[in-house]
């Protein structure tokens, strides 16, 4: 019998819901995500949540609040422990269902709340899959075939990411039913700096620039947390990339300039997709994301501005994001940046021009 | 040549950690006690929401450093939080930020640094610097041991201030203490210090256990005194944190030769129906503690975390429940430079008093928990002053 299970559309759905997503139809169960964020979603979450949570957390209540009155029979809120080797997730991920389940208990009436612990061996992400299909009442063969379709979908869907395609458009392709491997192969070639606006034999056109845009997942994709950043961008005529679109190799090599790991695997790929973009002289800027209250980026932060410091001719830009993050403030402040990355820009070219003509 | 070392402050351990390096052989440069000037550095120098911890540490290891330390031991870590770095950042923050050149800089993450240092002091074998470590050990240990019967008995004495007194006296004594056998001697004659104490036997204190993150848990200026502060309002305190068996626990084993219990399960069974998941820095001991204090029949919890501590945000997400299903009062904290002492106070007294209200239905004497007098309006008579 299927159920309607539930997804919060925040934290890891930014991450990992194609793969989710297949998983739980192959079981024959329906799929519910949440709202997308909203006053109302983040409301319900400041209220719920503990004073002094992170904004993400808070968000997350929101979403499971907002789940509440969609009819679910279960609530989707897996334990993710560790996905790579020796780094786990931050605390507040590995504490996740156990925070929700105090504070609205008697009001759900079925967790999905399997762990995935990776730490020790690779690949029990299998163990992790049948776990849910046990909690939904599927049994273990079920499981392992729809395991193997949802990772298929999720390697395709992956790779269409490291075209430099953006999680939310690829999102879109998923949702509307693309094939994926169609879309990779059709995308693949191009290269994601160069755009159809970019035109170098034509001065009269400003150039694209192109931005990073590092920070997690569930800030850099949630339009309203993030005050609709990649419309704006798109507005001041900038591509953005994001760490997820950086394959796990280059990440990987990105380790050396590193003493040793982080322990949170999404903080290390933060900080390595950032030390990726920042020695690798295709971005005209970065832009640094991170939510108030975050622990982890603490640290992360003062890693990524050290390093920042010794690659200034890339300009770098932190932005703060809280429940009151203001559109207009942050408008002002992203549009002030691009300005200043276009002036050094045409002076740059100016200099060039006279040194060739001259 | 002898080299000159340091370290960060962390609570009474400082004595177990000085004499460890001094009997490997090297010359001390500790820092000051922590005070307001480590604060202020640490403040200064640390990314605006690092913890509390790694604030406090790196001022003192400023203050190591400005001690003339050529060599820093300090924090590494256990992950997964933050304390895992904090070594390592500190190290890019003190020679990117601040210059400083240490060419020595050993973040402890395995037994095998510890023989690193020693071999930098001068004690190559490695027979001799686990006999060193043996000794530092039981001197932490019995400096722990010592700081237990204060904060039990603090609340019991007659003469306001003696316990503080002795306790000041018997870590002196430690910091002056060399060989095994002087130690046990060390050992049997500030118990016996303590119990010359005059106490009020006869009194039947409330007694609250304090949990949370083990840096403010244990350091007494990084907590504002908070054991001494119950203390003198008259309550009895037990704390479920010492570092000895946290590093046992963690990075020896997990069997616990004196309780005779395995540490991990013996803390997931008592957290089972709340915290399923150790989620990093002392969450799960916090939470499995409140369960142990309740079935010890303690009056009440106090948890204390250090602002924007990651795993302590997770207990106090589950504290309320917690606490009303076990009808345990539960307070917490959250710490950091901007906490005021006077508000601090306030919700301090406040919990005493309901504490004593939910015992013997009347609110507590009261006294002053920073000097432990009882106040005028109250025993005027007896202070000559009515
Ligand atoms: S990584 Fe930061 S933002 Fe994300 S859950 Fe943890 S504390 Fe919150
Ligand atoms: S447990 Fe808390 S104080 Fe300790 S490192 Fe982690 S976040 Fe910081």
């Amino acid at each position: 019998m299927g159920k309607r299970v539930g997804i919060p559309r925040t934290l890891l759905y930014y991450y990992y819901y194609p793969q989710w997503n297949t998983f739980l139809r192959e079981l024959g169960h329906e799929v519910v995500v949440s709202a997308p964020t909203s006053k109302r979603i983040v409301d319900e979450g400041v209220k719920l949540a503990l004073n002094d949570a992170c904004i993400p957390i808070k968000l997350y209540h929101g979403h499971v609040v907002d789940l509440l009155d969609k009819d679910v029979d279960a609530f989707f809120i897996p334990r993710y422990v560790s996905m790579d080797p020796g780094a786990r997730m931050c605390p507040k991920f590995l504490g996740l269902p156990d925070i929700i389940r105090a504070k609205l208990e008697d009001q759900i009436p079925l967790y999905v709340d399997t762990k995935v612990d990776n730490r020790k061996r690779k690949h029990i992400e299998e163990k992790f899959y049948r776990g849910i299909a046990k909690q939904l009442g599927n049994n273990p063969s079920e499981a392992k075939l729809a395991f193997a379709k949802s990772q298929e979908v999720f390697e395709d869907f992956r790779r269409l990411l490291h075209t430099g395609m953006s999680y939310l458009d690829a999102l879109q392709l998923y949702n509307a039913g693309k094939d994926l491997k169609a879309e990779y192969q059709a995308r693949k070639d191009i290269d994601p700096f160069d755009h159809p606006l970019n035109d170098p034999e034509d001065p009269s056109q400003p150039r694209r620039l192109h931005f990073a845009v590092i920070g997690y997942v569930y800030l850099i994709y949630d339009d309203f947390i993030n005050a609709n950043l990649w419309k704006k961008m798109e507005t001041l005529n900038v591509s953005l990339h994001t760490f997820d679109q950086v394959t796990e190799e280059a990440l990987d090599y990105q380790t050396q300039r590193m003493h040793h790991d982080l322990f949170w695997m999404f903080s290390n790929r933060v900080v390595k997709g950032a030390f990726h973009f920042l020695h690798q002289d295709k971005i005209d800027g970065i832009i640094h994301i991170t939510a108030f209250g975050c622990g982890p980026d603490a640290m992360t932060t003062k890693l990524i501005e050290l390093e920042a410091k010794n690659r200034t001719h890339i300009p770098y830009m932190r932005v703060l994001l809280d429940e009151h993050t203001g559109d207009a403030g942050l408008m002002t402040r992203l549009e002030s940046f691009t300005d200043m990355i276009r002036r050094r820009d045409s002076a740059a070219a100016k200099a060039q021009n006279l040194k060739e003509t001259g | 040549m002898t080299y000159k070392i340091g370290f960060p402050r962390m609570g009474e351990t400082y004595i177990g950690f000085a004499k460890l390096v001094e009997l490997f052989g090297y010359d001390l440069a500790l820092p000051d006690a922590l005070s307001k000037k480590t604060i202020r550095l640490g403040v200064q120098h640390s990314p605006e929401y690092a913890c509390w911890p790694f604030k406090i540490s790196l001022g003192s290891t400023i203050e190591a450093l400005e001690a003339g330390a050529e060599v820093i031991g300090t924090l590494g870590g256990s992950g997964p939080c933050r304390a895992g770095w904090y070594g390592e950042l500190q190290r890019l923050i003190l020679v990117e930020d601040l210059g400083f050149d240490i060419p020595h800089f050993y973040p402890m993450y395995h037994l095998n640094d510890v023989f690193k240092i020693a071999e930098l002091g001068g004690t190559k074998s490695r027979y001799r610097a686990l006999k060193c470590v043996k000794y530092a050990w039981d001197t932490m240990r019995t400096a722990e041991y010592f700081e237990k019967i204060a904060i039990k008995q603090r609340c019991r004495e007659v003469n306001i201030g003696e316990t503080t007194k002795v306790q000041n006296e018997v870590m002196k004594m430690l910091t002056e203490t060399y060989e095994p056998a002087k130690l046990k001697q060390a050992k049997k004659k500030g118990t016996a210090m303590f119990e010359s104490i005059e106490t009020d036997k006869k009194m039947k204190p409330l007694k609250v256990g304090t949990v949370g993150e083990i840096f403010v848990v244990i350091d007494p200026f990084a907590n504002l005194e908070i054991e001494k502060k119950l203390g003198n309002l008259g309550i009895e305190v037990d704390r479920s944190l010492y570092l000895t068996d946290w590093i046992w626990r963690e990075l020896v084993m997990d069997y616990h030769p004196v309780t005779g219990y395995f540490a991990k399960k013996y803390l997931h069974d008592n957290a089972h129906g709340y915290l399923h998941e150790p989620v990093g820095g002392d969450a799960l001991e916090g939470i499995a503690w409140i369960n142990l204090y309740k079935e010890k029949g303690y009056d009440g919890v106090i948890e204390i975390g250090p602002f924007t501590c990651i795993p302590e945000i997770v207990t106090k997400s589950i504290i309320p429940t917690m606490s009303r299903d076990l009808d345990m009062p539960v307070q917490t904290y959250n710490i950091d430079e901007h906490t005021g002492e006077a508000g601090f106070i306030t919700r301090l007294e406040a919990f005493g008093d309901l504490l004593s209200q939910r015992r013997d239905g009347v609110p507590l004497p009261t006294r002053d928990p920073v000097t432990g007098r009882f106040s005028s309006a109250d025993f005027g008579a007896v202070e000559g002053k009515a």
